[in-house]
Formats: C-alpha cells, sequence, structure tokens
C-alpha cells in the first residue's frame, strides 16, 4: 500500500475501488491497511477515461469475455471485442449502435448497459455488479461526465509490475498480490482489483478475482495476471517438505547442478542412477528410436569401462536409425505429406531433411533453408514448406508455432489473450510472405508437372479489422526494414539471431521434452510469458550452451542424455513429483505408434510389410505418412494437419488394447514360422535360455530369479512347449513395462 | 428388377402375417413376456439412460426422391418416383417405401435442417456428425483447424460404459469421415466392426478370440501377463503413469469373454422369420445387429450406408435395390424396437451429410445440395408422427421455420439427456463448446 502513495498522480475511480477492497482484504491476511483517503467519487470524476477504466469495468465483470459479448457473433445483439482489445470498437458499440440506447448520459441510472449488469431488466448473462459496487459507479460516471471516447493519443499499457514471489510458501499460506501498471507515458496506476487472475495449477495454488492466492498443495504452480492486453506470470513455490541437511547430490553437468538447485527449493530427494540395461533402453529409444539388439545389449552390460554410456551415446548420433527417427520428428512437426505435397515432392523433402540430419546441420540452417526456399520442389526440399502452407497467415503461424513455438492463431482475429501479440504483430509476420509466388500445376503424383516458388514484386498483407496494408515486423518490435529482394531473409536473420529470445529457447525445449518426457515449459511449443518454465534458470543454460555451440543439435542431445537427471531411473507410482514437472525420476510414457510396432516386430523377429515399401521397412523410416498401417492409426500416430505437438496421440484405449492382446495379426506375429520363438526352438536351447533371451529382447534386461521360475512353470503346464513360449512372448509384448519408455 | 405393383401386394400381405405372428408368439423372437416387462420397467425406471441407433446414409440420400417428394413440381425436378399415402394423413412418401410408409406414426419428419456444405462429403459429414463447420478437405484432414466430436463420441464420453460393453459402435463399411472423438481423443473413438453381420461366419475381429488362441488359451496368456507384469502391479498401489491402461485390459478382457457381447453378435439367436425381415444383407443383419448391442448396454450405434450419392442413373440406383433395402431394415427396426418397448427409451436418427439437388442433372443423376434435407427421428422423447419444416415447390429450401445444425445437435444432445452448453479445450488448450449456442427444434420434442 505504500507503493499507492508514491504514485504521483490524480488517480481515477479504479485506485479508491482498490483502497477499499485491498483494505478489505488487508484485514483478513494481516497486510497493514492502505494509507491513501478514499476520495470521494465525484472529485475525481474528470480523470475517468474510457480505456483505462471503462474497459477494465467491463472486463472485470466478464462482460466481454469470449462465452459473453466478446464471443465473434457477440451476444443478444452486443458485440465487444475480446477482453477489450478495441476499444473504439467497444466505444462505438455501447455508445453508437442500437440507436445510442445502451448508453443515457442524462440519467445514466437507466442505461441498459447498467440495468442489464445489475438486472433490473433481464440479462442473459445474470447479474454482473451490484448497484453500489465500484464497477457500477465508474460507468455512471464516465456517462454523466459526457462518455469520454478513447483518443489516438491515448496512452497504452507498458507492462505490468507484480509483487515477486520469489520466497516459497508453505501449506494453506495465503498472499495478496499487488499488479501495478506502468502506461507509455511512464504514469503508473495500481490496478489489483481490476486485472484478471489465472492459477495454472489449482492443485498447487488457487488465486481469488481479487488476487488472493491460497495455497493448496506442494510443488509449482504460475499465477498470470492479465490486463488491457498486457500479461505476466507469478511462479508460486511450494515445497514438499523442509529438508534441514540436503545431501551433496553427485552430478555431471551444469543440467544436473540446476536440476539439484530446484529440488532444494521445494525439499525434493531424487531417484537413484536407472541400472545399465534401463539406461540402455532408454537413450536407444529415445536418440534412435529401436530397441537394442539382444548381442549389443549383452556387451554394453558386459563390459566395464566407466565411460560406456558416454560411448554409447555418441555411437547411436551416428547410428542410421537416428536419422530415421529425427527425421520422422522433423517430418512432423513440418507436416510433410503427400496431400500437399505429391509423392514426388515428398521424396524431394525427406531426402534433403535426412541429408541435413546425416549431416548434422545446425538448427538455424535448417530453419533459414526452409524460411528462405525457393526453386522448384522437386530439386530444392525445404521449398515444400511453402507447399505444405500456402497463404501468407498460414505461414506465419507455422513459423510462429514451429520455430518459435508461439502459437500466434489467437491473434489473426482478436489480440491474443494470453501473450502480448496483437493482430498487428500476427499480419507483420504474414507480410513477410506476402510476395511468395507458388507455380504448381496440380497434378500432383510421381508425374507431376512443376511445383515451385519465387519471389514476386508485389504482394501484401492486410489488416482485416482496418483493411491497412500492414509492413512485415518481426514479433513485438516495430516495423523492420525488410531485405528489398526477399524479406524472408530479413524474417530468417531475425529467427536465427542469436539473440531471438525465442528461436534457441523452442529448439531446447522440445528437445528437452523429447527426451524428458515432458518440456521446461509444458506443453512443450507454448512459450507464451503466462506458461513460464519450471526451471527457468537450467532452461536459460541451456539455451545460452546451444547457442555457443552454434544451435548444433547433436550437442544438445549428447549433453541432455549425459547428465545425471536424464539418467535417473524411472518410478512407476512416485509419492512426490508426480506429474514429473521436477524431474526427478523419469516419468515413463507410452511407447510412439511407430517406434512401439517396430519394437514388437524386432522383439517377435519379424519384418512388417507396408504397402509400396520394401518389406522391412520399418516404421519410424516410412517417409509416407498415410502408408496404411492400422496398428500405426489406432496407436496414434499424427495425420501431421496440425504444427501443434499434442496431434500425436500417447493416451491407451479400448482399441489399442483388443488390438495388441487379441488380434490374428499380433498372433500371426508370435507364431511366425521364422519368428523368434520358432528360431530359438530350432537352435535347441533350453527353457531359461530361452526366457532369458525373450525377457531380453523384449525388456532389454535378464528376468529375475521369481520371474523365470513363475514363467518356466506357466510354459511347462503348456499344452506345448511352442505355445508356452509364444505366450511369454505375448505377456512381455503385452505388458506396461513393454509398451513403456522408461 | 423389382415390379412395384407385385411388391406392394406382396409387402402388404407380408406385413400382416407378421403381426399375426408377433402378437401370437412373443417367445419366438427371443423373449418371453416376464422379460419383455422387465425390459420395458427398466426403460422406465432410467427414462434418461437413452440409447441411439444412426442410421447413416453416406453420400446423400435423395431427399426429394424420400420424404419430401414434390408431385406437382415439372418433371426435371419432381423425377420418376410417384408419392404413396403414409400411415400418417396427409404426408406420402415415396412409392419405393411402401413398408416406411406405414411407420410414419412413429417418425419425426424434419425438412428444416439446412447448412451450406454441398461441395465436399467430409466437411458435411463434419457438419452433420457434430453440428460445426470443418473445411473441405477430401481426406477428412484439414490443416490447422479443430476437429469436433460425433455425436456418439460425446455420449461415450459423457455417459461411459455400461454392462461391459463400449458406449459406441460403428458398424458396416469403413467408418464415414469424423465418426471419431475429434479433439476428445482416441479413447472416445467408436469400436468399428468391419465384419459383414451377414455372413455365416460372421466374427468380430479383435473382439472375437482368434480361432487360433481360443479362450484356455486366451486365460493361459492372461496367468502369464501377471507373471511377467510387475510394472503394472506396482502401479496399482497408487495412481501412476499408466493411466488407465490396467483399466482398458480389463474391458478388453471383460468385452472379449463377456457372454453379454458374445451372445448380442449371436446373430443366429434371432428367429429366421425376424432375421429375414430386416433383409439378408449386411445392412439388415446390421440393424438387427445394432437392436442386439443396445439391449446389451451399448449405448450408441451407428450403422452406415454409403450408396446414396447418386450422381449417375438416381432412378434406376435408387428403386434397384437402394430404396428397397432401406425400406426393409428401417420399417424392421421401428416394428421392432416398438414391439419390444425398446422405441421408449432408444433414439432412431436416420440422416445423411445432405440432400441431393431437386434438379436432375445430364446423368439422369442428383447433386449434392445442402440447403434442404430430410431428416428422420424417432423413439425417446421424439414427438412422433409429426413433420417439422417444409421446404419450397421445388425442394431448394426451407421456407419459414429453418434450423441450422447446431440447432439439429442440440436436439439430439437434449434427447440423449446430454448438456450441451458445457465446454471442453482442445489438446492445445483452447476451450471450445461442445455446441454453438443452437437451440433445441422445439416442433421435434414430445
Amino acid at each position: 500500500m505504500v507503493l499507492l502513495a508514491r504514485i504521483g498522480r490524480v488517480f481515477s475511480v479504479a485506485l479508491i475501488a482498490l483502497a477499499m477492497s485491498a483494505s478489505a482484504l488487508a484485514q483478513s491476511v494481516g497486510v497493514p491497511p492502505p494509507t491513501a483517503a478514499a476520495q470521494p467519487v465525484e472529485a475525481v470524476a474528470q480523470s475517468i477515461g474510457f480505456t483505462r477504466d471503462v474497459i477494465p469495468v467491463l472486463t472485470k465483470a466478464g462482460c466481454n469475455a469470449g462465452a459473453c459479448h466478446g464471443s465473434f457473433q457477440g451476444r443478444g445483439g452486443l458485440r465487444l471485442s475480446l477482453l477489450g482489445f478495441d476499444p473504439a470498437a467497444d466505444y462505438n458499440a455501447l455508445v453508437r449502435e442500437a440507436h445510442g440506447r445502451r448508453v443515457f448520459p442524462a440519467a445514466p441510472e437507466q442505461s441498459l448497459i447498467l440495468r442489464k449488469a445489475v438486472m433490473t431488466v433481464p440479462h442473459g448473462g445474470n447479474k454482473r455488479f451490484a448497484a453500489d459496487s465500484t464497477s457500477y459507479r465508474i460507468l455512471r460516471e464516465w456517462m454523466a461526465r459526457g462518455m469520454p471516447g478513447p483518443q489516438a493519443a491515448d496512452p497504452h499499457v507498458a507492462r505490468l509490475e507484480v509483487t515477486s514471489l520469489e520466497r516459497p510458501l508453505q501449506l494453506g499460506e495465503q498472499m495478496q498480490l499487488q499488479v501495478r501498471v506502468v502506461w507509455s507515458d511512464g504514469s503508473a496506476q495500481d490496478a489489483t482489483p481490476w486485472v484478471l487472475y489465472e492459477s495454472n495449477s489449482d492443485r498447487v495454488a488457487q488465486v481469488s478475482s481479487a488476487g488472493l492466492i491460497t495455497v493448496r498443495g506442494a510443488g509449482r504452480a504460475a499465477v498470470t495476471v492479465r490486463h488491457l492486453g498486457q500479461v505476466a506470470a507469478v511462479p508460486v513455490t511450494v515445497p514438499y517438505a523442509a529438508l534441514a541437511d540436503f545431501p551433496a547430490l553427485p552430478r555431471q553437468n551444469f543440467i544436473d547442478d540446476l536440476a539439484i538447485e530446484e529440488w532444494k527449493k521445494l525439499g525434493l530427494l531424487p531417484a537413484g542412477l536407472a541400472t545399465d540395461s534401463e539406461f540402455a533402453r532408454r537413450v536407444h529409444l529415445d536418440l534412435s528410436g529401436t530397441l537394442p539388439q539382444v548381442d549389443e545389449l549383452r556387451s554394453f552390460l558386459d563390459s566395464s569401462d566407466p565411460d560406456k554410456r558416454s560411448k554409447l551415446i555418441d555411437k547411436l548420433l551416428d547410428r542410421p536409425e537416428f536419422v530415421d527417427f529425427w527425421a520422422l520428428k522433423w517430418a512432423d512437426l513440418l507436416r510433410a505429406h503427400r496431400r500437399s505435397l505429391g509423392d514426388k515432392g515428398l521424396r524431394s523433402f525427406t531426402s534433403w531433411l535426412r541429408q541435413a540430419l546425416r549431416d548434422n546441420w545446425p538448427a538455424d540452417k535448417i530453419v533459414r533453408a526452409l524460411v528462405t526456399a525457393k526453386g522448384n520442389l522437386y530439386n530444392e526440399g525445404p521449398v515444400a514448406f511453402y507447399f505444405v502452407d500456402r497463404t501468407p497467415e498460414d505461414l506465419a503461424e507455422t513459423t510462429a508455432q514451429v520455430f518459435l513455438g508461439l502459437r500466434m492463431q489467437c491473434a489473426k482475429c482478436h489480440h491474443h489473450p494470453f501473450d502480448v501479440f496483437s493482430q498487428d504483430d500476427y499480419y507483420g509476420l504474414a507480410a513477410f510472405f506476402a510476395r511468395v509466388q507458388r507455380k504448381d500445376t496440380k497434378e500432383s503424383g510421381a508425374f507431376g508437372g512443376a511445383q515451385s516458388i519465387r519471389i514476386g514484386a508485389t504482394g501484401t498483407v492486410t489488416h482485416p479489422g482496418t483493411g491497412q496494408v500492414i509492413t512485415p515486423r518481426t514479433l513485438g518490435s516495430v516495423a523492420e526494414v525488410p531485405d528489398a529482394n526477399d524479406p524472408r531473409v530479413t524474417l530468417a536473420n531475425w529467427i536465427t539471431s542469436r539473440d531471438n529470445p525465442y528461436f534457441a529457447r523452442n529448439i531446447v525445449n522440445r528437445y528437452w521434452g523429447y527426451l524428458f518426457g515432458r518440456g521446461l515449459v509444458d506443453p512443450i511449443d507454448d512459450l507464451r510469458p503466462t506458461n513460464p518454465p519450471s526451471h527457468p534458470a537450467l532452461l536459460d543454460a541451456l539455451t545460452r550452451d546451444f547457442v555457443q555451440h552454434n544451435f548444433d543439435l547433436k550437442h544438445l542431445l549428447r549433453t541432455m542424455c549425459n547428465s545425471r537427471t536424464y539418467q535417473l531411473a524411472s518410478e512407476v507410482a512416485p509419492e512426490r513429483d508426480a506429474d514429473g514437472m521436477f524431474f526427478t525420476h523419469r516419468r515413463p510414457r507410452r511407447l510412439p505408434a511407430e517406434i512401439l510396432l517396430d519394437a514388437i516386430n524386432q522383439t517377435a523377429g519379424v519384418d512388417e510389410a507396408f504397402e509400396n515399401s520394401p518389406k522391412g521397412t520399418r516404421a519410424i523410416a516410412l517417409s509416407d505418412p498415410s502408408a496404411a498401417s492400422y496398428f500405426l492409426d489406432i496407436f496414434g500416430r499424427p495425420r501431421r494437419t496440425s504444427t501443434c505437438e499434442c496431434e500425436r496421440r500417447s493416451q491407451p484405449d479400448l482399441i489399442q488394447v483388443l488390438h495388441l492382446s487379441n488380434s490374428e495379426k499380433m498372433h500371426a506375429k508370435l507364431a511366425d514360422p521364422a519368428g523368434r520363438v520358432a528360431r530359438l526352438l530350432a537352435a535347441n536351447q533350453n527353457d531359461t535360455q530361452i526366457i532369458d533371451e525373450l525377457y531380453m529382447a523384449a525388456l532389454s534386461r535378464l528376468p529375475t530369479a521369481e520371474e523365470r521360475t513363475n514363467v518356466a512353470r506357466l510354459i511347462t503346464a503348456a499344452p506345448s512347449r511352442k505355445e508356452g513360449l509364444e505366450d511369454l512372448l505375448w505377456a512381455l509384448i503385452n505388458s506396461a513395462e513393454f509398451v513403456f519408455l522408461h | 428388377m423389382l415390379n412395384v405393383t407385385m411388391d406392394q401386394t406382396r409387402l402388404c400381405d407380408g406385413i400382416s402375417r407378421r403381426n399375426l405372428l408377433r402378437v401370437g408368439s412373443l417367445s419366438l423372437l427371443g423373449l418371453n413376456l416376464p422379460q419383455l416387462l422387465a425390459r420395458r420397467a427398466q426403460a422406465g425406471a432410467a427414462a434418461k439412460d437413452v440409447n441411439c441407433i444412426l442410421l447413416w446414409m453416406g453420400g446423400g440420400a435423395s431427399n426429394i426422391d424420400t420424404f419430401d417428394m414434390k408431385p406437382d413440381a415439372p418433371s426435371e425436378i419432381r423425377g420418376e418416383f410417384q408419392p404413396i399415402a403414409s400411415n400418417l394423413p396427409g404426408l406420402s412418401v415415396c412409392e419405393h417405401l411402401p413398408l416406411t410408409a406405414q411407420q410414419m406414426d412413429k417418425i419425426c419428419l424434419i425438412r428444416s435442417v439446412s447448412h451450406t456444405e454441398s461441395g465436399d462429403h467430409t466437411a458435411a459429414h463434419h457438419y452433420m456428425l457434430s453440428g460445426y463447420a470443418q473445411r473441405p478437405d477430401p481426406t477428412g484432414q484439414p490443416a490447422n483447424s479443430v476437429i469436433y466430436p460425433s455425436y456418439g463420441s460425446v455420449v461415450g464420453r459423457e455417459l461411459g460404459w455400461r454392462n461391459g460393453l463400449p458406449p459406441y459402435v460403428v458398424l458396416t463399411g469403413e467408418a464415414a469421415p469424423y465418426t471419431g472423438a475429434g479433439y476428445m481423443g482416441s479413447e472416445y473413438n467408436p469400436l468399428t466392426i468391419k465384419a459383414d453381420a451377414n455372413d455365416p461366419k460372421f466374427s468380430v475381429e479383435d473382439v472375437s478370440i482368434p480361432q487360433s488362441v481360443g479362450l484356455d488359451r486366451l486365460q493361459r496368456r492372461r496367468s502369464m501377463l501377471a507373471a511377467v507384469d510387475g510394472w503394472q502391479r506396482q502401479a496399482d498401489k497408487g495412481a501412476g503413469v499408466l493411466g488407465d491402461r490396467n483399466q482398458f485390459y480389463r474391458q478388453a478382457l471383460e468385452l472379449i469373454t463377456s457372454p453379454a457381447a458374445k451372445r448380442a453378435f449371436q446373430l443366429d439367436e434371432e428367429p429366421a422369420a425376424l432375421r429375414d425381415r430386416y433383409g439378408r444383407h449386411r445392412f439388415g443383419q446390421s440393424c438387427l445387429l445394432a437392436r442386439r448391442l443396445v439391449e446389451a448396454g451399448v449405448r450408441f450405434v451407428s450403422v452406415e450406408t454409403n450408396w446414396w450419392d447418386t450422381h449417375q442413373n438416381n432412378f434406376r440406383d435408387l428403386k434397384g435395390t437402394r430404396l428397397p433395402n432401406l425400406d426393409q431394415f428401417y420399417s424392421a427396426l421401428l416394428e421392432d424396437l416398438a414391439q419390444r418397448g425398446l422405441l421408449d427409451n432408444t433414439l432412431v436418427v436416420w440422416m445423411g451429410e445432405f440432400g441431393r439437388t431437386p434438379w436432375i442433372n445430364g446423368s439422369a443423376g442428383r447433386d449434392h445440395w445442402a440447403p434442404s434435407n430430410a431428416i428422420c427421428l424417432s423413439g425417446a422423447g421424439v414427438k412422433m408422427g409429426t413433420v417439422v419444416g417444409q421446404t419450397d415447390r421445388k425442394c431448394e429450401r426451407p421456407l419459414g421455420l429453418t434450423h441450422s445444425t447446431h440447432d439439429f445437435a442440440a436436439t439430439i444432445y437434449r434427447l440423449l439427456g446430454i448438456d450441451c452448453t458445457k465446454e471442453y479445450p482442445t489438446p492445445d488448450g483452447r476451450p471450445v463448446l461442445l455446441n454453438y449456442h443452437g437451440k433445441p427444434i422445439a416442433e421435434a420434442l414430445a
């Protein structure tokens, strides 16, 4: 409250409201009452501004929310801009539309907006505030004072300043946030009662509409604050336990130092180091999408080399399967598909991509090639980028989401409700692509005609609201002067600049998410300020390291895999850190569709036959994502229609279980006359040898003594040895330990 | 080739005989009277527990040639078929639907639903199966847009399993576009059964135990899995990351070994006369199977036909087998459900993605036409024996009363007892409404 007294400005009624409500709150949470005296409304009415005072009232009351009048269609005939991003339109809607019957300056109490809001006339949105509320008084005074409208010269919100919560909070503790809004003219004001609050985890911290945080559980939450197009987030940390003597934990690189720092803050202890078996299985699947073969696994397990883990990581980074697997990931991300590229275009793109990954092109080189691609698709793979998306708007959305981790879609139609981006940012990014011209003969397939990209002399993008031509501008900056020959070069320079706040961070976070099953920012492609990272210092350090190593993707993977944090044991039912947000253990996750199918085939010792691919083609190496496969479809192979990583589904369902456990197809794999069981039987090995080999093939480990006995007993009880062994293989493939990466 | 006059005579005769048969001997239909009464009581007690059978006319059945005939329109519009009177005074239907004509008292015929997607089958499917518009995309995979769940998936999510049977089953065909759960996730996708229910060796892939395995071996495998799956035992102790995996294994085993499910699929339990009545083709037998599945506990069964895209030879093909087949299974289903008291808590929906053009093209066909359509509702909560809305003289557009696909969706949700004002997050976190402010069609509700 001292803060309020310091702000040297005649305050609007908003401040009075703050003083009143904050004092009420202050009493309940033990904060000293404010020193600023409440001034009578009439005395300050001159200062009521439409944008500064009226819109916050509408926003706080929910009038301009998406579910109400902020909907694109409006509600009940009144349409407001979403969360008040367009004050001029809102002024028009309130004052001029409907023949001006919504406002009544001569008798503000009789105005429709107030009567609706207090429900003295029927209102589909129910009562929004009381007649003796500050909200009511602001609207009344605004009308009484002649309804001043927004002016072009009005200051805008420069930033929000929120109480920082460095100190960990305790269970049950309450904490009142204070939010100060700083305007572009340098003035500032307390906006605590007027901003919108939201917690991203009610399990950890709840926040009231007045900004009062109540701690509910251990962990970390972010409370976001939104006001007039600006956003901020406050992390709330609640320790699991107070560990007085935090042990000195082993570390392998800087990742571990920063992870340990967080564990200390949270009172968490990590799991132990994964066994060699678990590590080998994990790192094979994570880096090459492939289960270890039994013989290579045996030699890894038998080796006593202290550096054997690092050496295995290096070996896997150079495998052909590494290229298959990461090409699949990038092709998913870039949505390479025959429906947009044709067979020939898809082949051209895939072979370029595979070459780039084989040669370990740095991320900036890959992205620059895509963004500035031109020429014939059939000779120039990266040109595919411009055939997957074809409009400047779609290209802007993909560029933002895939390369920068920013979801700009919202800003197409209105100011982004959870970020700082406006329609100007959206169309400014689209404008870089306005001069892209494509020659597309419409014939696709192997004999398709020319498909090429060139940069035309002209081409513009217009703002759908104002109809004005928008010049290219990079996010958050004022217009840049683009390269006269090809504006995309300017864009590529900005994206891949070492100082770009999003580019390296986005890739680091995605790759972390691929390896750890969860991003430091989660979801992994949503880097907005209202979705802060779980480990800010770690994300910063990894980003710095990645930039210092010139965006070297293998270096990034190697650094992560060599950390002890990556090599921790998995836990199926952890007591703490259940959602794996703090990486205290490895959180198992289901194998992706392609990897799972390959793993089943490798374990059963059979080959898959895909249409139009040579027998034995592995699912991770399929370049055509529409190659018919019931298995891949039901296990959630992405259709490559969305830039969202969420398109790849991994939740289990009944159809999958039915297929895996009860289909003729799966049964045929187990019983294949050339399959693993048949080969082992023919090799005259004893039950124990065969059981061991099946365990190694499927689970990358030997059975425990107990497992060996139980399984052997069941095999003996089966009508035939063959049946018993097939049933063991069936059980291994259907076990959670097989289906999950851990 | 069917002879129209003979056909009518034969079928009219057939109906009266069958009615006699039914009244005289319920047990022939697999039920004795106490069972029937018990079922009815059950249905009454669970008035909200409404089932649905969706008869999907994929390709877009011609409305003007079925339930919205325009005998006074010029011949290039009205086409070849003649109207016949139905058992609803004042309503006539196509001469090739004589059996259905006698069921119109159990149907609420809606002619007021209109949408704009005439160009693309898949986008139109999305309109009619979810209420929402979708970008046209012949592959059914539009880029960067939200795919909404179909009615059956919503039922599955909102109401869940019953009697160890999955809530949503799709019969026949390849599963039409957008019959799945869209943004809700594959967990709510239908169990799709592709096998031909009319095949004497009909068995359901992945659901029936493979012949080379058998029940005994399946049980041995379960024991083996228990011996191997230490992970699952660990996870069962607490809420872990394996999610509902174990639940799905339980459900799968339940389904595979369920006598109820097994029995539901055993169509040969039905008397031959009834099987004949439904029609000895995959669609007729699928309708019968739909009824058995609903009786066993499945909440939403979709029976898909896909032969209505009559751009060429509309009249030849419709009167050849398509309308006669439809007439058979549709009338049989309504009759059978009513007879068993199942119509009280089973909603039957007959519809496709759009209607067809009133004008006839150069190939004696009719093309896609979304602005006018005919939809039939029956059963639970429906005001049966009514016609809602009318189209203009040429059957081009609704006159007066017009409903959007959202209104239609709201109607279906209302009838199924689902609150459609709910909001769900898409996988990328955007909140979307189950239904976009549609208003149930009051005229269709009892």
